[in-house]
C-alpha cells in the first residue's frame, strides 16, 4: 500500500509491520464462526482455524479474535501486562480501533491469565435495561490443561462441561463465579491460548 | 440505495464488512443474554422488510463459503420468499443450497420449525416481524425495556388469561410467547404454537432478526424454552384429526389445501421436505398394510407362544 495515500505510515505505527489476516473477508467470518460456536458452547475447547503472526504480548488466537471483531467503532482495553506499543500499534494499524487506558469505557478488554481481578474491576458490565452494553474480556493463557477445574452448565452445555484454562492467577476463579450474579449484566469471557478458544458467557453457572 | 454499492470492492454476502462486524458484536452478546433483545444498526437490504430483511442480515453475517444453505417460508422451499432468499445468497455468498434439512448448516426460516430434528452445529435464522413480546402490551421502548429489566411480565399473563375467559383455553395459535432460561420472555416470531417445544433444549443455535426495528435476540443450543400458560391451563399444541393426504404423518403440522369449488380439501404437511422424504422412504401402501398384518401376525403367535 502507498503510505501517501494511508493515514498510517509505517513511521507512525512504529516498528509493526506484521500482516494481518491472509483474506480479511473470509478469514473474520471464519474467526467470527469460532467465537460464535464457543460462545455457544460455554467450556468447549475449539481449535483455532488460522494462525495469525502477532506481537509477543498477543497470541495469535487472541489477535485473530480482534482482528475478526474490533474496527473503528469499537474501543479496546489492553491490561498493564498487554500493553505495550507492539499490542496497540498493531491493533489500530489492522483493525483501526480505539485503544483506551480507562478500562471502563472498553469493548473489549484484554488480560493476561497471570494477571489479578483487580485489573479488570471497571470493566463495563452493561445496566438492567441494557446488558448487552458491556465489555468482552479476551484472556490470554498458554493451554486448557490446568489441574484446577471447573464445572460449567447453563444455556449452550448439553449436561454439564469443564473449564481449565491455564495458567490463571488464582483470584479469577472467583471473579468469574461472582460475574454469574450479576446476569443479565455481566463480562462474556474468551479464553484464548496460542491455538485454541474457549468461552465463558455471563450465562454459565460455575462450580469450582 | 446504500453507499456499499459505490466502495470498488465486491461485498462477499452482499453487507460490507463494517456492518457484518457489528451484527457480529450484536450476536455474540444475544448469545451469552438468551432470550434478550440486542439492538443494532441494521442496513437497508435490496428488498422490503416483509421479506425478512433482518433474517437475511443475520444469514449474510454468519454464512461463509463452506455452507450449505436452506430457506423455508411456511414450511416450504418453494415460495417466492424462500426461492428469491435462496437465489441472492447464491449470487452474493457463492454458497452451495439444499432443501434438504439434514443437509443444510444454515437453515433461514419464516414461520415454521422443520420438522426434523435439528442437530448440534446447525443454525435456525428466523426472519421476525415485530420482536418485543409486550409491545401489545405498551407501546414505548422504553417502558417494554423497563418491563424487561424488572422481570414484569404480570400483564403478559393477564393477555393470555383473558383468552382463556373469553375462549375457554388460551387462543393464541401463533407467534406463542416463550421464556427463555427462566428469564427473558420472548417472541418465538410468528411460528405455530405447534413448533414453540421444538425451541426447548433444541441441540442446534437459533438466531432472531428482526429488520425493521433493528433487533437481535438468541437461544443458545440445550437451553430451556417454556411456553407460558397456567396450572389449570397448561400449554398445548395444534393437533388434527387427519394424517398427512400425502405422506400419512400423524404428528407433524399441516396445511389445509382446498382441492375444488365444492368445499373438498385435503390435510398436507407444511414441511414439504419432511413429507417428500416420507414419500420417497415409505413402502407402496399395500406392502405397508400386508407388513403390518404380517407384524400383527406375529405378536399374536408369540403371545401365544408365552
Ligand atoms: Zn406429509
Amino acid at each position: 500500500m502507498n503510505s501517501q495515500t494511508n493515514s498510517l505510515s509505517t513511521q507512525d505505527i512504529g516498528q509493526t509491520t506484521l500482516p494481518g489476516f491472509d483474506n480479511p473477508v473470509f478469514d473474520a467470518t471464519t474467526i467470527f464462526r469460532t467465537v460464535l460456536d464457543a460462545m455457544s458452547h460455554p467450556g468447549t475447547v475449539i481449535e483455532t482455524p488460522l494462525t495469525c503472526k502477532s506481537p509477543s504480548k498477543l497470541n495469535s488466537s487472541a489477535a485473530s479474535v480482534l482482528l475478526a471483531l474490533a474496527d473503528m467503532d469499537t474501543t479496546v482495553w489492553l491490561s498493564p501486562e498487554t500493553e505495550c506499543s507492539n499490542v496497540s500499534d498493531y491493533l489500530r494499524f489492522h483493525t483501526g480501533c480505539s485503544l483506551t487506558q480507562n478500562a471502563k469505557h472498553c469493548d473489549f478488554a484484554v488480560l493476561n491469565g497471570m494477571e489479578g481481578p483487580d485489573q479488570i474491576a471497571d470493566l463495563p458490565i452493561g445496566t438492567a435495561e441494557n446488558p448487552d452494553r458491556s465489555a468482552t474480556l479476551i484472556i490470554a493463557v498458554d493451554h486448557f490443561n490446568s489441574e484446577k477445574k471447573a464445572v460449567l452448565s447453563g444455556p449452550g452445555i448439553k449436561t454439564t462441561s469443564e473449564l481449565s484454562p491455564s495458567p490463571l492467577n488464582s483470584k479469577l476463579w472467583g471473579w468469574m463465579k461472582d460475574n454469574r450474579n450479576y446476569f443479565p449484566c455481566g463480562i462474556d469471557v474468551i479464553f484464548a491460548s496460542p491455538t485454541h478458544i474457549c468461552a465463558l458467557p455471563r450465562s454459565s453457572e460455575m462450580d469450582i | 440505495m446504500s453507499q456499499n454499492t459505490t466502495a470498488s470492492s465486491y461485498n462477499y454476502a452482499y453487507l460490507d464488512e463494517q456492518t457484518k462486524r457489528m451484527i457480529r458484536r450484536a450476536l455474540l452478546k444475544a448469545v451469552a443474554i438468551p432470550g434478550y433483545q440486542v439492538p443494532f444498526a441494521g442496513r437497508e437490504m435490496p428488498m422490503p422488510y416483509g421479506w425478512g430483511t433482518g433474517g437475511v442480515q443475520v444469514t449474510a453475517t454468519v454464512i461463509g463459503p463452506s455452507d450449505t444453505l436452506k430457506v423455508i417460508d411456511q414450511g416450504s422451499d418453494d415460495t417466492t420468499n424462500a426461492v428469491s432468499i435462496r437465489q441472492f445468497f447464491e449470487k452474493t455468498a457463492d454458497i452451495n443450497t439444499t432443501e434438504k434439512t439434514k443437509d443444510a448448516t444454515v437453515i433461514q426460516t419464516r414461520h415454521r420449525i422443520p420438522e426434523e430434528t435439528l442437530t448440534e452445529g446447525q443454525i435456525l435464522v428466523y426472519q421476525v416481524p415485530i420482536p418485543e413480546p409486550l409491545r401489545f402490551l405498551e407501546p414505548r421502548e422504553t417502558e417494554t425495556r423497563k418491563m424487561h429489566a424488572l422481570e414484569e411480565y404480570g400483564l403478559m399473563h393477564v393477555k393470555l388469561y383473558e383468552d382463556i375467559s373469553r375462549h375457554g383455553h388460551i387462543a393464541t395459535t401463533y407467534a406463542y410467547p416463550v421464556k427463555v432460561n427462566g428469564r427473558y420472555v420472548m417472541d418465538p416470531s410468528p411460528t405455530p404454537k405447534f413448533d414453540n417445544p421444538k425451541m426447548d433444549n433444541c441441540a442446534a443455535l437459533q438466531l432472531f432478526g428482526a429488520g425493521r426495528e433493528k433487533r437481535i435476540y438468541a437461544i443458545p443450543p440445550y437451553t430451556k424454552v417454556q411456553s407460558l400458560d397456567f396450572e389449570d391451563h397448561p400449554f398445548e399444541i395444534q393437533s388434527w384429526d387427519q394424517d398427512c393426504a400425502l405422506c400419512g404423518s400423524t404428528d407433524s403440522f399441516l396445511d389445509e389445501v382446498i382441492l375444488d369449488d365444492k368445499g373438498n380439501r385435503m390435510f398436507v404437511c407444511s414441511d414439504s421436505d419432511y413429507c417428500q422424504s416420507r414419500q420417497d422412504n415409505s413402502m407402496s401402501p399395500s406392502v405397508e398394510h400386508t407388513l403390518s398384518q404380517a407384524s400383527q401376525m406375529q405378536s399374536v403367535n408369540s403371545e401365544a407362544s408365552k
